[in-house]
């Protein structure tokens, strides 16, 4: 039904079903260790259009005009051309990805994310003061699409990169007078979840329901090992015609375990012990009722698609448009076979991965393995890298920032971080530590391997550190730099409730480049957990008393040393007796006696 | 080679050895929270130069809070000199410093009492000089400020330089130069510019009272104008005001400190804040002008007239210094300890008739032990919390206050003396109070 009514949807708009206008693709690799990688990929485009500067004042009719929108999502074109957005682009990310065992991020890590929420955009105005709103406005409308906290997107957390974000394409600016300005800002606290998947998933035409998005649940999503979701917006523009048409990428790679997800199929979400007959012993070793050495992991396993997602792919998107499905096997250890509706069965080869889905039928992959340790892997990273924090105290600590060159060559990479304000960065402490073919960590002047090709420092409460280096690590060689900050005291209400679980510092951005300065590699280290210095919380009243009282002391003490007489004890004596107090004490007590007398 | 020469020795080999054997201590030093704060670490001046270095602007940030002429002095040695040759320099001209400090509080002292024995026409034995020079050089709170390295120093250095130029010197001009530089360099120094020109009054001789303040006051304000006229084409731009100054008048760099503000702001509701923003502006300069008149010191035609002997303006220009110590917005236990080191120039005069010395030093010791203890609990080992260590704050609030009364009432019990030909055997028993 739902394809008819799509079908219909796509003749309405004149458009045959087979287009330039709409693709998508899925690939999946079988990773060592039973993982299982999985590429999704979406590309929309719109229809040519003159696209023009907006701002208030001029005219709203080129917006309210959505013809040429078509397959591409309706709710963000008009947004796009509001905020004067030429590229868009936004990273949802939660996981590890780790690189020494799995390799290169797909797609060179061009579509994946660091942990938490990543968006940075080209926006076209005349001053960076405009973009800034421009920006603003773009933040928050995409937080209340995307159901993430961009809203707390503001100066603070904003940055201006330059070398570490080239953008690829696109010099496009409607008003020659005006500059294009690139604006970043990453919160890596972000949860990532089912409500940032359903929008993503809504913005493609067939919303879920056909093609490989139909996979896309979000438990099986988020129940992976690691997982990136990614929105590539672009403005494409024909110099002659002088049209512009949106071009948007979608993608979401995850990495789930297979083990784990066949495990979930047979005992439900709740995981329970494995009852004793069924440990997997290794019976060569110490083995009796007490005792088991658990074997490996299983290399003869057998799983379909539906065992990992929990569905099968409902057929193409349109039911005249194909998707191509590319397994990515060793023929010597796999078997991978398509069954589709109609049970028919095809069977792939390592040379012809690539299976077409057409029509309406749901379709199943199998995957057979008699050895599943046999895996084409991915090429091997260009670079890892890792962060860590260094020190103890909530005053002060460090960065180590450890990069791995496992290759043959140099290699030189853009490194970007920003900090929040909150953290005192002091560059001139930075120092360098190498480690060679020798294998010893040895002390090395950081000149030599590390530029700073551009930092500027944090202000308090109005922009965050922003720092790119330009590091060239030599072949085989691990380079760790150091460098230490302050953290700085916030006030009171500064504070998010939790305050002692610390504040995330965003994840730092590695940019690899070629000899020709072009970007061929992208990875971003972990976030970090900093744990900042906490006031006592139930404070404030007495705060305000207590050093009130000292400063009323210091004041009260002085004035009345300052200002009052200086005189005998005796003479006191004499003044006091005189006062009215003591004469209607000396009544009373005259009364007294008198009475007593009586 | 006599004794103050050796004294002095030693104090520059303690200041200079120390570092250049070791040269992480100033490092380490320039981090803990009672040496130095954001506004004049030496970690701070290290990360300038290296904005200078990278040619990024130091004053487009919120690390760097040191004026700029101090940037550029520093900077300049520091690009002509290779690293390890600039750190020895660096100890070098600290180690300098705190000389040059020690004799002029020596000089201090002999002008002091000196003028006292003239005007009271009782001889007044002052300290040594030895003894005046060790009290500052081998006092562990100056020793460890300029081990920290902490630009205090500086201003401190121009601070006294200013008082010696007017006493010893006696050139109005000089001294109010001084004084312009020290306010140049730390701000608050700009309070101490009323009692100054009381000393200038009494200390300077010929002169008129026009003359004083009127070419006192337009030394100060040309010197300090011309410091920050170069200093704003220096950087070309006047973002330094507010990084220097502005941080002062807000007391918005939070960071643990000695002084009492940190935790107020940092536990002050939002809107209440501008509000006491003015009210501690308003009050660290409170006592200044009143304390510099109760202390004035008066002349009269007839020399006869007991009002002559009394006053004492000098001890008004140490009790401003400690208010300001008090108060000041990011103070550290250098301003205190050079409060310490000039407190014995009053031995012969007002330390006799204070009472709380003992009570004073106690509660001073209990501070210092005290405030260490509970920072690191609170910060590296997270068994204590921040109000341990506010209350030492408190507490070190409370020592000023005790230093404050106990030389206004010593003083007061001293004029009272002065007046009233009380004779030298009977003071001591007299008891006096107030009404």
């Amino acid at each position: 039904m739902i394809h008819q009514v799509i079908a219909l949807i796509a003749l309405i708009c004149g458009i045959h079903a087979n287009n330039n206008f709409y693709n998508e693709s899925l690939s999946l690799t079988p990773l060592a260790r039973n993982n299982l990688l999985a590429n999704f990929n979406f590309e929309i485009k719109s229809l040519p259009k003159h696209l023009s500067y907006y701002n208030e004042s001029n005219d709203k009719d080129s917006i309210a005009d959505a013809s040429h929108y078509t397959y591409f999502p309706r709710s963000i074109g008009p947004l796009l051309e509001k905020t004067n957005t030429r590229e868009l682009h936004l990273r949802f990310a939660q996981g590890w990805w780790d690189s020494e065992s799995w390799g290169s991020l797909p797609v060179n890590g061009s579509k994946s994310g660091g942990t938490g929420v990543e968006v940075w955009a080209v926006i076209e105005a005349p001053t960076s003061k405009e973009a800034l709103k421009s920006w603003s406005k773009l933040a928050v409308s995409l937080s209340a699409f995307f159901c993430a906290s961009l809203n707390f997107i503001d100066e603070s957390i904003t940055t201006f990169p330059i070398n570490a974000f080239n953008p690829d394409t696109s010099s496009f600016s409607a008003d020659p007078a005006n500059k294009l300005f690139l604006l970043r800002a990453a919160m890596p606290s972000e949860p990532i979840c089912t409500e940032n998947l359903t929008p993503f998933i809504k913005l493609l035409p067939t919303r879920g329901k056909a093609g490989i998005s139909s996979l896309l649940d979000g438990h099986r999503v988020f129940d992976s090992l690691w997982n990136s979701m990614s929105i590539d917006i672009q403005t494409e523009c024909d110099d002659e015609s002088e049209a512009c048409n949106f071009k948007m990428d979608q993608s979401i790679s995850v990495i789930v375990d297979v083990m784990r997800s066949l495990r979930k199929k047979e005992n439900g979400p709740i995981p329970k012990p494995v009852e004793g007959d069924k440990l997997q012993c290794d019976k060569s070793r110490g083995y009796s009722v007490w005792q088991c050495f658990p074997l490996g992991l299983p290399t003869e396993i057998t799983y379909s698609l539906r065992d990992v997602f929990g569905r099968p792919i409902n057929g193409g998107p349109f039911s005249s448009q194909g998707v191509p499905v590319t397994v990515n096997f060793k023929a010597e250890g796999w078997d991978i076979s398509f069954k589709d509706g109609m049970n028919k069965v095809v069977s792939l080869s390592e040379n012809d991965s690539t299976y077409t889905i057409l029509g309406d039928d749901e379709v199943n992959i199998d995957f057979k393995a008699s050895d599943s340790s046999k895996t084409v892997g991915l090429q091997t990273a260009p670079l890892h890298a890792s962060r860590s924090l260094t020190g103890y105290s909530q005053d002060k600590g460090g960065f180590r920032v450890v990069f791995e060159n496992p290759g043959d060559s140099a290699i030189s990479f853009v490194y970007f971080e920003s900090l929040p304000w909150f953290i005192r960065l002091y560059l001139s402490t930075m120092k360098a530590t190498s480690k060679g073919q020798t294998g010893t960590y040895q002390e090395v002047d950081s000149s030599e391997y590390v530029t700073l090709s551009h930092y500027q420092p944090a202000i308090d409460r109005k922009r965050p550190s922003h720092m790119e280096l330009l590091v060239t690590v030599p072949a085989k060689e691990t380079l760790t730099l150091h460098y230490e900050f302050d953290k700085s005291l916030l006030l009171y209400a500064e504070y998010p409730p939790d305050a002692n679980h610390g504040f995330s510092v965003e994840p730092a951005v590695i940019t690899v480049l070629d000899t020709n300065q072009k970007k061929v590699y992208e990875l971003r280290t972990t976030s970090s957990l900093v744990v900042l210095p906490t006031p006592d919380f139930s404070m404030p009243y007495n705060v305000i008393i207590l050093t009130g009282t000292v400063i009323s002391l210091a004041f009260g003490s002085l004035y009345n040393l300052l200002i009052k007489d200086v005189i005998t004890e005796e003479e006191f004596e004499k003044f006091a007796a005189q006062s009215k107090l003591r004469k209607l004490r000396a009544k009373i007590k005259s009364l007294k006696s008198f009475l007593k007398s009586k | 080679m006599n004794q103050t020469h050796r004294i002095l020795c030693i104090g520059v080999l303690v200041r200079f050895l120390l570092p250049t054997l070791f040269p992480s201590i100033p490092f380490k030093l320039s981090t803990v929270v009672e040496l130095a704060t954001p506004i004049n670490s030496y970690t701070s001046l290290q990360e300038a130069f290296f904005y200078l270095q990278h040619s990024i602007n130091p004053y487009d940030g919120g690390v760097n809070h040191h004026p700029p002429l101090l940037v550029a002095f520093f900077g300049l040695f520091k690009s002509q000199l290779p690293d390890s040759v600039f750190l020895t320099a660096c100890n070098l001209l600290y180690s300098v410093v705190d000389v040059i400090i020690a004799l002029r509080l020596a000089s201090l002292n002999r002008w002091y009492n000196a003028r006292v024995s003239k005007k009271t026409g009782e001889p007044v034995a002052p300290l040594s000089d030895a003894l005046m020079v060790s009290f500052y050089l081998f006092n562990p709170l100056i020793i460890l400020t300029n081990l920290s390295h902490c630009t205090l120093v500086f201003s401190q250095l121009f601070i006294i330089e200013s008082l010696h130029q007017l006493t010893s010197n006696t050139n109005l001009a000089r001294a109010m130069v001084s004084l312009g530089i020290a306010t140049y360099l730390s701000g608050s120094p700009v309070l101490m510019v009323v009692p100054v020109l009381a000393l200038a009054y009494v200390s300077l001789p010929k002169h008129k009272w026009e003359n004083v303040y009127i070419q006192g006051t337009v030394v100060f304000f040309m010197t300090c104008g011309l410091l920050v006229f170069i200093s704003a084409i220096w950087t070309s731009s006047v973002a330094f005001l507010d990084q220097c100054y502005g941080v002062i008048i807000r007391f918005d760099k939070i960071q643990p400190n000695v002084g009492l503000w940190w935790y107020f702001f940092t536990e002050m509701f939002d809107f209440f804040t501008p509000f006491y923003i003015g009210v501690f502006n308003l009050f660290s300069m409170i006592f200044i002008v009143p304390l510099t008149i109760r202390f004035f010191e008066y002349e009269d035609k007839d020399p006869k007239k007991a009002s002559v002997k009394t006053g004492d303006a000098f001890l008004a220009v140490y009790l401003c210094y400690v208010w300001m110590s008090f108060l000041k917005s990011y103070p550290t236990v250098g301003d205190f300890g050079l409060a310490i080191s000039l407190a014995p120039i009053f031995a012969a005069t007002v330390l006799p008739y204070c009472k709380l010395v003992y009570i004073t030093a106690l509660t001073l010791l209990v501070c210092l032990i005290l405030s260490p203890i509970f920072y690191y609990c609170w910060i590296v080992l997270g068994n204590g919390n921040s109000n341990f260590f506010y209350s030492i704050n408190l507490v070190w609030g409370g020592v000023h206050i005790l230093v404050l009364i106990d030389f206004t009432w010593g003083q007061l019990i001293r004029e009272y003396c002065q007046e009233h030909d009380i004779s030298p055997e009977q003071r001591h028993v007299i008891r006096l109070t107030q009404l």
